[in-house]
């Protein structure tokens, strides 16, 4: 198990400091100066004296291997430079937001398992059947539905039945607890609704094969009684699969919040996002894709270990 | 068990009264029938099934797949899928009548008063549970059983299963288990609840003969101790001989004939019984020059013939065998469905294969198959070949070592059959894999034609490649699903340019189909769209295509039923006399070695231990490993033997070849080893006239 974390840790580093190298020279290609763009975006009128200063202030007058080397440096050090547009810190700037979208994250990732199991194992069990197809139409339905769209739809829906809708402006949790929980609920509902129809497609197809696996006619066979021949000898192998696409989801998951965010007007991690690529503000561009690189990698890596502690065999070889 | 001699038919209602039964049976079917429905109609799978089973005995169920054997089976244990329909007139299990339980009452009764052991150890078991969860929860469930006292059960029954260090390994998964290990697991689980009954579909078909034959002996020597009766359902007719007390014999969903297995083995009274037995190759006895086989396939369950099932291929069909089906007794008090047992029992009629489409089957040539003679030098030799593969442990483990060949030289001449023989992981399929240099060899060089193709260069690899071909086991995956027999067959004609154009190229494609037995329109259809059988055939031509000189025949006949067994073992006969090949045979069943091949080489955790001519080496091995494994295969001829006569114990399981024992690598299960055998290895002796043996006894 040791030698498989190091080796697993390894590999995770290689990859971000190919996200790094990447998005750095990525960034640089794009036409447009930011710094100007800083300055004259909002009608304001900048010299060229200026503008080689402020150039200067945020390192931009470096040749392109310097800029590189101090943003690899930089993030050895995980020190991630400051914002162009707000010139705060780029870790001020995530670690206030990231708490809303990770809480939202994975409350979506919660709803996106749990409403997946009863269509999954419903359409597994009447394989064929009219509630197959139907069950079969709704998550193919979840799935082409996109996110924001159905946010939308679903406060307008809340507006012409109830009249409400959750606030729109920043509640704090310790002030008044249920109106930031419902704040939270409805866009991750709405995030989890749409996973959980590729989780439900892909837990009834898994179901299936193990169904018709020889160990599940042994337990058959022993006197084990439906239920738990389902639970407990078929769901634990059927599972296997769908924790694997539920790690790869969840990077999906990040995208899908970002507009989500917007609809719900929720300041998190997604706005923020929006905000950088609106002002060209690169540091904080390049900051924001290697917290998401990081959150992919670190989300492939406990997947991994997720399978090793379901699935044995992984576990000893 | 005496067999009553009161006229039954199957169809009737009323079972058999047993005159000298000591008991009611454990089990009592009455015309029992299974119908699956599906897109292209109703499938009749077992019609009209009846037998009885008494505690103590042993009963198997013998048929060719297809016969309807395991369906009968799980339609007993109420395991059958939605689509399958049951109906009987009864059947009693324990004077319960099983079709008027309820499911609930039938899920009871699973694993309880009946418990049933499947083919696969190796996905029989559920992979993320262990053992002992396994094991446990019939006893928690049935029994109800505390945590701890199905814990203290688990062990017992772990140990009575000869598990080694229980207490341990109950706490560890399958996939840690070897097969045999795994299948002893599930007649601990079948045995937890001490049942009655004990079913075992095809329980080691799986395994090698080794551990097939520790696990036969463990499951007869429970079931006679426990008072279980057991049902075991099998193809494998000597295992029938060596085990059964009595042997029913199922064909297209029918008994065609039932009785103790030394009657019907000795006086078979139905013609598909002889013709089977027929089809077996043996172990003992005079060498036949072909296998009197049994022509064309098992019909179709979709369109099966009104009558005796097995009607359109006997050779001795009358018009009354289409038209009224009666189970009669026979003259040595079994029973047979055969219109003509009295015939047969007067001895007017005999089993013989019909000689009809002259070779087309690959039977009607009676000329005898001549061993080649090894005058013009050989055509392969092999000089100290060796394999290894490394494995990693891990990133930063150790680099393993498995050496999968290990300084192994041989030769074989033109024209002549060698058959290698060894329990799975002994490296007979990595050898064939170097000859063929389908692998790189760590050492050692193969001479083809006097050429080294050790070294050779692309160029020349394409040419050696001409020559040689491969039939590989499961014609199932070696043929390519998306493509027609015809392409299959002319693609590699083309590619080596053997032909001038593609319309040559079927010319020879629809010989070819004719040669292996199959028809010309064969070339239009897909794989799927043949049986088994014939898709070996296909397999075959495709090897013919290329005119080689040399093949290997990597298991070729062991996915076969018999009677296809037979037919393909005297097709291949037939085309070495016709086209002068030689056969690398490798082969687990060494009755079927015994019949095709003039040489053997027996292999052990990569070594040649023996290599003996045929006649040598069936009348005496010499090699103690080759006698262990001539005693483990269970043969036909056994069924006359004395029950007491009990075949050679065969110590445990082979050792990892990650770390072979030193010296003699056989040494720790060999029952003649001495303390100077873990000293050094023994070289391969050349005891004359072709023999060598490596064993220290010979020095």
């Amino acid at each position: 198990m040791l030698s498989f974390l190091v080796k697993r840790i390894g590999q995770l580093l290689f990859t971000l400091w190919c996200v790094a190298t990447l998005i750095f020279f990525m960034l640089r290609v794009l036409p447009g100066d930011p710094v100007e763009f800083k300055y004259t975006s909002e009608g304001g009128v900048i010299t060229a004296e200026q503008l080689q200063q402020q150039r200067q202030r945020f390192g931009f007058d470096k040749p392109l291997v310097v800029q590189y080397g101090h943003w690899i440096a930089g993030l050895a050090q995980l020190e991630l430079g400051t914002s162009i547009w707000s010139e705060n810190p780029i870790a001020q700037e995530i670690g206030t937001r990231l708490g809303v979208t990770v809480q939202l994250a994975l409350l979506a990732l919660a709803f996106g398992l749990v409403m997946a199991l009863p269509p999954g194992i419903l359409g597994a069990l009447s394989r064929g059947t009219w509630l197959d197809q139907l069950i079969r139409v709704l998550t193919v339905t979840g799935q082409s539905v996109p996110s924001f769209w159905l946010a939308m739809l679903v406060i307008l829906a809340m507006l012409a039945t109830f009249g409400w809708i959750p606030a729109i402006e920043a509640v704090s949790f310790r002030e008044r607890p249920w109106e930031y929980l419902a704040q939270l609920v409805v866009p991750a509902a709405v995030v989890g609704w749409r996973l959980s129809s590729v989780n439900a497609r892909l837990l009834r197809s898994s179901l299936i094969e193990v169904l018709g696996q020889d160990y599940v006619r042994t337990a058959h066979a022993k006197g084990v009684g439906p239920a738990r021949v389902v639970w407990r000898h078929a769901l634990t192998n059927a599972l296997l699969p769908t924790v694997t696409v539920l790690g790869i989801e969840f990077a999906g998951l990040l995208g899908g919040l970002v507009v989500t965010e917007q609809v719900f007007n929720i300041n998190g991690i997604g706005r923020l996002l929006m905000q950088a690529i609106s002002y060209s503000d690169l540091a904080l561009l390049q900051g924001l894709v290697m917290l998401f690189a990081l959150i992919y990698v670190t989300v492939g890596f406990a997947v991994d270990i997720a399978h090793a502690l379901l699935d044995p065999r992984i576990r000893v070889h | 068990m005496e067999t009553s001699t009161t006229v039954i038919a199957a169809q009737a209602a009323e079972g058999v009264p047993r005159a000298a039964a000591p008991s009611a049976p454990v089990l009592r079917v009455r015309n029992m029938s299974v119908a699956f429905t599906t897109d292209e109609g109703t499938v009749t799978a077992v019609r009209g099934l009846s037998y009885d089973v008494h505690a103590g005995e042993v009963l198997a169920i013998v048929g060719e797949s297809g016969s309807g054997k395991s369906v009968s089976s799980l339609g007993v244990m109420g395991l059958l899928p939605g689509n399958a329909k049951v109906t009987a007139d009864a059947i009693e299990f324990a004077g319960t009548d099983l079709t008027r339980l309820s499911r609930a009452e039938m899920r009871q009764l699973r694993g309880h008063g009946i418990a049933m052991i499947f083919q696969d150890p190796m996905t029989a078991l559920n992979p993320v549970m262990t053992v002992g969860q396994q094991l446990e929860e019939p006893l928690r469930q049935h029994l109800g059983m505390t945590a701890r006292q199905a814990r203290a059960r688990a062990l017992e029954l772990l140990a009575l299963v000869g598990i080694p260090d229980a207490a341990n390994r109950i706490n560890q998964y399958p996939h840690q288990f070897s097969g045999g290990m795994r299948q002893r697991v599930m007649i601990a689980i079948g045995l937890s609840c001490d049942p009655k009954l004990l079913i075992a579909d095809e329980p080691t078909t799986a395994l090698d003969v080794t551990i097939q034959a520790q696990i036969l002996e463990l499951m007869q020597d429970l079931c006679a101790r426990l008072r279980v009766a057991l049902v075991f359902i099998t193809h494998n007719l000597g295992v029938v001989a060596r085990y059964a007390d009595r042997v029913l014999v199922m064909y297209g969903g029918r008994m065609l004939e039932e009785g103790r297995a030394a009657d019907v083995f000795q006086s078979p009274r139905h013609l598909y019984t002889a013709g089977l037995l027929a089809s077996v190759p043996t172990l003992v006895g005079p060498l036949r020059n072909r296998l009197e086989g049994i022509e064309g396939t098992p019909p179709n369950p979709l369109h099966l013939p009104p009558g005796c099932p097995f009607a359109p291929r006997c050779s001795h069909r009358i018009d009354a065998c289409g038209a009224a089906w009666q189970v009669l007794a026979t003259d040595v008090g079994s029973l047979s469905a055969c219109v003509r047992a009295p015939e047969m029992a007067s001895g007017a009629i005999a089993w013989q294969p019909a000689d009809a489409e002259g070779r087309v089957m690959g039977l009607a040539s009676r000329q005898p198959v001549k061993p080649a003679a090894a005058d013009e030098g050989p055509l392969v030799r092999v000089q100290g070949l060796e394999k290894t593969y490394t494995l990693k442990d891990g990133f930063f483990g150790p680099a393993l070592k498995v050496k999968a060949v290990r300084d192994v030289s041989l030769t074989i001449a033109r024209k002549e059959t060698v058959g290698v023989v060894g329990e799975s992981g002994c490296g007979k399929s990595t050898l064939a894999r170097l000859l063929l240099r389908l692998e790189e060899p760590t050492a050692g060089t193969v001479h083809f034609r006097g050429e080294d193709i050790t070294h050779q260069g692309d160029r020349a690899l394409r040419a050696f490649r001409r020559h040689t071909q491969v039939v590989f086991q499961d014609p199932y995956s070696s043929l390519n699903p998306r493509q027609r027999i015809g392409s299959i067959l002319t693609e590699p004609m083309l590619v080596h340019g053997i032909v001038r154009d593609a319309d040559q190229a079927r010319g020879n494609a629809q010989r070819l189909l004719q040669e292996v037995g199959l028809r010309p329109e064969h070339a239009e259809r897909f794989p799927h769209q043949l049986s088994g059988g014939q898709r070996q055939r296909v397999a075959i031509a495709r090897a013919l295509a290329m005119e080689p000189e040399f093949i290997v025949c990597d298991e070729a006949v062991s996915a076969l039923d018999v009677s296809v067994q037979a037919q393909v073992v005297n097709l291949l006969a037939d085309l070495q006399q016709e086209h002068q090949l030689s056969y690398l045979f490798i082969g687990h069943d060494l009755a079927v070695v015994r019949q095709i091949a003039t040489r053997v080489v027996v292999m052990y955790l990569g070594r040649v231990v023996e290599v003996a001519d045929r006649e040598a080496f069936y009348r005496e091995p010499l090699h103690p490993y080759s006698r262990v494994l001539l005693a483990a295969v269970p043969s036909i001829e056994q069924v006359s033997m004395a029950r007491a006569q009990e075949p050679a114990a065969i110590l445990g399981e082979p050792p990892s070849p990650l770390s072979p024992p030193s010296g003699c690598a056989f040494r720790t299960r060999c029952p003649v080893a001495k303390a100077e055998c873990a000293a050094t290895v023994p070289p391969l002796l050349d005891l004359g006239s072709g023999r060598q043996v490596a064993c220290i006894r010979f020095h």
